[in-house]
């Protein structure tokens, strides 16, 4: 949370401000029971008027013993209406002035309040833009967004709060304190064996209650656990006839977390007998002091009355706060992590830095890849993913890479667009490292295609004119023929102003994939790249694909990662890699006889016939 | 599972988006903020009602003590007021001194017995009330679980598991939460006020009086303000939702938006949506938070009304005394509260009626039609004879998806399913299961309709492997004993060995009893597949339905997984859903499926010779020469 306190540094004047608010709406709640007390203190008066036996009439007197002459003492209240009246319109002031205050302090707070996370999102989502992929896949995309979304809300409302809440706390509590002590300081002895009382109370609460409710947290997240089991695997449990045996192993965590929540709530049921307890316990305790007061001669007229009534109201006051206390800390923790989940995100390094120069930016590249003993590690691991990366691509040609899972054919094509920066080695665009190169330049010259597409939520058109600025209806229509969109687009009732809702969703995977291919393709870029991005298209379509990429890119470089074979025999080249080395550079002819890495593959899918 | 749908079943399951909650900030100050609403607000009550009765005596229980609890915290005050009072008499000499003390001190055991009553009283109302609603939390869970069970596949294929998790949890947490607090809640607040009401009225209906002036002040700038606030609440909601689909979609687009160099555009539009979220957040907080001091300013105005009037009173010839207005005071602050708690609980409530109303919508499902075997069963001598007639079946009504399909196989032949992704091939596996129901025609198992065997019996001679390897959390041994849980261990390490997986076991540091994590991510997914394998083996089925597409595997694991495949299929019915060319060509009947319909069916010279479909795709995989 500390960390995340130099947002508020922009509006440290509007905080002042609220603090000063804060202060004057907690007096105001101070001065009203003073007031109060000063017109029983004032306003009212006892008239003892004792019987003149000359005039045979009660006329007025300073005092006369009621108790002790029942006949010829007589006592009235008397109330002052200018007395009442002048304090009662100090407390309509004081009203007025702590209300606009708090009015106020409400509109800042929220202002404030809201400021503090549209800062923070702003960081945060620039900072996700411009780190590089490396770091934000560390994370993995729906734990960013809901830092984005849920964390930043609740550090942003915790702040709010605590702008409203946190002085307030302090100033009552103290300010009551010394109103109350001022007034008498026997009378307020009750209070202070009730504060104590009443933290020491919190305390033993909450020592015994939080376990219990982490508890409650496991045993949620177990119930969860094997209801989301069962849910998933809905299809293998009733293909084994396991149902009943889930059920029982439900309805056990049930129990569990019945049990546990059962005794957590026990406990709690305590907490608000005895607080209440306690309130009452400490405002009898002020008039049972009052009473001996009395009994002790030193309480003695309408001011100790007074006195009594305020101190009433300050016992109220000071407790209350203690409680306000205790739910702002049980806040805290949950803004507390929160926080230090943003943070985590506002702390990240981009592992990649623009050290490009300007004089690349009207360079005519066209598009010659070289790997010179290229090694890559992740930025902290220790074992190197690739090794010795060593070939050509030149403009014209296909290169297909090829290999197992983790054999590391996905990271070579990602260090082209500096998604990784190379451990050691060079890797050189016509001769430039890619390093000198600006960023936007370098990825200019890419199209790159990966596996999962992802679509925009907006129309078809918009879709892949992403991939170039003030794109033609024209230039986006060729796109789409190439990619094989056209087809699907047209009988499509809109067509290319076909709505596409967020993520795609409206289109099936092979359609969207196609759709991100001519993205690529509409920015005519000297260097495609296809990470495995006709995983998700039938044999013809991905058949026919490559045909019109032939006939149409015949400039450019083109990188294909594969899983299937067929994709793949017919390429320039075809680098085989196997644990993060090339084992085999050459045609499919070639390969067959020369990379068993290469065979094992082709094997497992084509079988003996086809190969030979 | 989910993720190898087919492609008739992904149209239907994409509409659907994950629920949005409107949990805005600041939860826990619900008034101002609009609540979700409750379809059935009547009905739903009626049921919830209806389905919590078993509790319903200490429910009703909960309700009187609650009353009573309301009522004694009421009356208590007015003896510290006769205290005060007495005292100030004692002070002026109107009582005397031993008249006082007799009378204080009886006030004063009176009071404290009245609040050891309101104690013990609010104690049971606190623990009956935490019991009843985690007894219904806990029955409400357990019926949603059994409820499950008797779903179809097509409910778990339909909806998002997270949706259903959440009814699990939030809302029966919501619901059960709610029946304890805001039956409390509401109840007491009702009686606090009629109680007030009356011990304002005892101590004097004059201040009583110029107290309640201000109540439609009250009543009126709070509904004011709540109803404004609501709509900005709503607008908030509103744009907090389109930063949220843009944030969700960015992230998600991460490294298009890098390589398309959008960073700018895309934080433009970003900051663009945020700035105005940011001014629709202010005015919310602000007139939600409005509330809290024009409440205070009102009832402050009520306060220093009734101190002047109480003062002014106090010099009449029926005087209040110094009590009456302290105590009054406190009556009058606290009659305030209760009419807020009331409004906060009728928001609340909403929400609670529309988690009920989720629970039921779950509770009422279709179930799967019940069956009444009309057969017995000798397990042992099934033989894996399948034949497909006349079958009929679409996901939904409009589409048809498979018209007239009819297939025999005999015991121990092999079918390769083929055809691109997506094309309907899970279809088949979940008309043999049972998963779905065919729309007409039949399947034979043995000469016997799959529809005259009871469901478990059926799905028992099937075993399957599927590319989504669906695995418990548990130890391995549970695992791999899953459709067996008799198995010996000699039968489990037997299986395992068959499968290959044995070896990779062992080198675990626990062996068999290696606990695998949530999804099994502590095993590689080659493993995990083994794993599965050895699980079919060791439940030994007559019939095999395989998936075996193993794109994520090293190549090493996958020739394991080859070997064990086929050492299961030996002799055995097998239903492959075919991604080798090898299995492919060895299989009796290739069945070639596109856009969930079989095209075509025969075996590899035949389809072929056909020149169809198949020779097509054949021609363009194999031989690269695209037509």
């Amino acid at each position: 949370m500390g960390k995340l306190l130099k947002y508020l540094k922009p509006y440290w004047f509007k905080v002042s401000i609220i603090f000063v608010l804060v202060s004057l709406v907690s007096v105001g709640t101070l001065l009203l029971p003073d007031y109060m007390s000063d017109i029983i203190a004032e306003g009212i008066s006892a008239e003892y008027r004792e019987y003149n036996p000359v005039t045979d009439s009660f006329e007025i007197a300073d005092s006369c013993d009621v108790e002790a002459n029942p006949l010829t003492c007589e006592v009235n209240q008397r109330s002052d209406f200018m007395v009442i009246l002048k304090y009662g319109s100090y407390m309509l002031g004081v009203t007025l002035v702590s209300s606009l205050a708090f009015i106020a302090l409400m509109y800042l707070s929220s202002d404030v309040g809201s400021q503090f996370g549209r800062d923070i999102r702003k960081d945060y989502y620039r900072k996700i833009t411009t780190v590089s992929v490396y770091e934000t896949d560390k994370f993995g995309t729906s734990t960013l967004i809901t830092r984005a979304s849920n964390d930043v809300m609740q550090v942003q409302n915790f702040m709010t709060m605590a702008l409203r809440l946190l002085l307030r706390i302090p100033i009552v509590f103290i300010g009551a304190s010394i109103f109350a002590f001022q007034k008498s300081l026997t009378l307020t002895i009750p209070i202070f064996i009730g504060v104590p009382a009443l933290i020491i109370l919190i305390v033993i609460v909450f020592i015994l209650v939080v376990p219990l409710f982490k508890l409650v947290q496991k045993k949620i997240d177990q119930l969860t656990l094997v209801t989301r089991e069962s849910i998933n695997g809905v299809r293998v449990i009733r293909a084994f006839g396991q149902g009943d045996r889930e059920v029982e192993r439900f309805e056990e965590t049930n129990v569990d977390l019945t049990m546990v929540n059962y005794k957590a709530g026990k406990i709690m049921s305590y907490l608000n007998p005895i607080i209440n307890l306690l309130f009452n316990a400490v405002i009898l305790g002020v008039t049972y002091t009052a009473y001996r007061m009395v009994l002790a001669g030193t309480l003695v007229d309408y001011r100790g009355l007074g006195d009594v009534s305020a101190i009433i109201q300050y016992a109220t006051l000071i407790l209350f706060s203690i409680l306000m206390l205790t739910f702002t800390f049980v806040m805290f923790p949950r803004a507390q992590v929160s926080a230090k989940r943003i943070v985590e995100v506002l702390e990240l390094e981009s592992s990649i830095i623009d050290t490009g120069s300007k004089e690349y930016d009207d360079y005519n590249f066209k598009g010659k890849v070289e790997f010179k003993d290229v090694c890559f590690k992740f930025p902290d691991a220790e074992i190197n993913v690739l090794d010795n990366i060593n070939f050509i691509a030149n403009p014209g040609e296909t290169i297909a890479l090829i290999g197992s899972t983790g054999s590391g054919k996905s990271t070579v094509v990602n260090l082209m667009p500096r998604f990784f920066d190379i451990s050691c080695g060079e890797l050189l665009i016509d001769g430039v490292p890619i390093k000198d190169i600006k960023l936007n330049t370098l990825r200019n010259l890419i199209g790159f295609v990966p596996q999962t597409a992802t679509l925009f939520s907006g129309t078809i058109k918009s879709n892949i004119g992403y991939g170039k600025k003030n794109a033609t209806e024209d230039e986006i229509k060729e796109a789409a023929e190439i990619a094989q969109a056209s087809g699907f687009i047209e009988e499509m009732e809109e067509g290319y102003d076909s709505l596409v809702e967020q993520g795609g969703v409206n289109f099936s995977g092979g359609q969207k994939q196609r759709l991100s291919i001519a993205r690529a393709l509409i920015r005519k870029p000297k260097i495609y790249i296809f990470d495995d991005g006709f995983s998700a298209l039938d044999f013809r379509t991905d058949a026919a694909l490559r045909s019109a990429l032939k006939e149409n890119v015949k400039e450019s470089t083109v990188f294909i990662v594969a899983q299937r074979i067929g994709t793949i025999m017919n390429a320039d080249k075809i680098i085989v890699l196997h644990e993060g080395k090339i084992v085999g550079i050459g045609k499919h002819d070639e390969l067959l006889k020369t990379s068993d890495v290469y065979r094992e593959i082709a094997l497992s899918q084509l079988g003996e016939e086809e190969i030979s | 599972m989910k993720d190898n749908l087919d492609k008739e079943q992904k149209q239907n399951t994409s509409q659907k988006a994950p629920r949005q909650r409107g949990h805005g900030p600041g939860a826990g100050m619900p008034l101002g903020r609009p609540a979700e609403k409750a379809k059935d607000f009547k009905g739903t009550t009626k049921r919830l009602i209806k389905y919590i009765g078993q509790y319903k005596w200490q429910m009703l229980l909960v309700i009187i003590v609650t009353i009573i609890v309301t009522l004694l915290a009421v009356v208590a005050p007015n003896y510290s007021r006769f205290i005060i009072n007495d005292l100030q008499g004692m002070i002026l000499g109107t009582i005397t001194r031993d008249e006082g003390v007799a009378r204080i001190t009886t006030y004063f055991f009176l009071v404290l017995g009245l609040y050891a009553l309101r104690f013990i009283m609010s104690l049971i109302m606190h623990l009956v009330g935490n019991k009843v609603s985690i007894f219904i939390g806990k029955k409400m869970r357990n019926d949603l679980r059994d409820k499950l069970e008797k779903l179809p596949i097509k409910y778990f294929d339909s909806k998002q598991t997270g949706n259903i998790l959440s009814v699990f949890t939030n809302d029966v947490d919501v619901v059960t939460n709610s029946i304890q607090q805001s039956l409390i809640n509401i109840i007491s607040s009702f009686f606090s006020i009629i109680g007030i009401l009356v011990m304002m009225f005892i101590i004097s209906w004059k201040l009583t009086i110029i107290a309640l002036l201000i109540l439609p002040l009250f009543i009126l700038a709070t509904s004011t303000i709540a109803k404004k606030s609501q709509s900005k609440f709503i607008r908030q909601q509103k744009q907090l939702g389109s930063l949220n689909g843009h944030v969700e979609e960015v992230f998600s687009a991460n490294k298009i938006v890098k390589l398309f160099g959008k960073e700018e555009e895309s934080f433009d539009e970003f900051q663009g949506i945020n700035v105005e979220l940011a001014g629709d957040m202010r005015d919310a907080q602000f007139l939600s938070g409005l509330i809290r001091p024009i409440m205070e300013f009102i009832s402050n105005i009520g306060y220093v009304a009734v101190v002047i009037v109480g003062g002014i009173l106090a010099g009449a010839t029926n005087p209040l005394l110094v009590g009456d207005i302290t105590i009054f005071i406190m009556y009058q602050r606290n009659f305030v509260n209760p009419i807020l708690n009331i409004a906060n609980v009728i928001n609340q409530l909403q929400s609670t009626i529309a988690g009920a109303e989720r629970v039921f919508e779950v509770l009422d499902e279709v179930e799967e039609n019940q069956e009444f075997s009309k057969i017995s069963v000798d397990q042992s001598r099934f033989n894996g004879h399948v034949e497909f007639n006349n079958i009929d079946f679409s996901y939904s009504d409009e589409t048809e998806l498979i018209k007239n399909l009819n297939l025999e196989v005999l015991p121990g032949k092999q079918i390769a399913i083929v055809g691109p992704t997506g094309a309907g091939k899970t279809t088949l596996v979940n008309l043999l299961m049972r998963f779905y129901e065919i729309k007409a025609g039949n399947i034979l198992i043995d000469g016997i309709k799959s529809t005259d065997y009871p469901r478990a019996i059926l799905r028992k001679q099937f075993g399957m492997v599927l590319q989504d390897t669906w695995l418990f959390s548990g130890t391995i041994k549970e695992n791999v004993a899953y459709g067996k849980p008799d198995a010996t261990d000699d039968d489990i390490i037997d299986a395992c060995k068959q499968a290959h997986v044995h070896h990779y076991i062992e080198t675990l540091p626990k062996g068999y009893d290696t606990v695998l994590k949530e999804d099994a991510d502590n095993i590689s997914k080659g493993q995990k597949q083994l794993l599965t394998i050895a699980r079919a083996i060791l439940f030994d089925p007559k019939i095999l339905i395989l998936d075996e597409a193993t794109s994520s595997v090293d190549t090493r694991t996958e020739s394991y997984i080859q070997n064990a495949m086929t050492f299961m299929m030996e002799g055995k019915t097998s239903f492959v859903i075919a991604h080798r060319l090898s299995t492919i060509k060895k299989a009796n009947i290739i069945l070639v499926m596109n856009q969930g319909m079989i095209v075509e069916q025969g075996d590899h010279k035949e389809l072929l010779a056909k020149n169809g479909v198949y020779a097509d795709l054949y021609n363009s995989q194999f031989l690269n020469q695209p037509t």
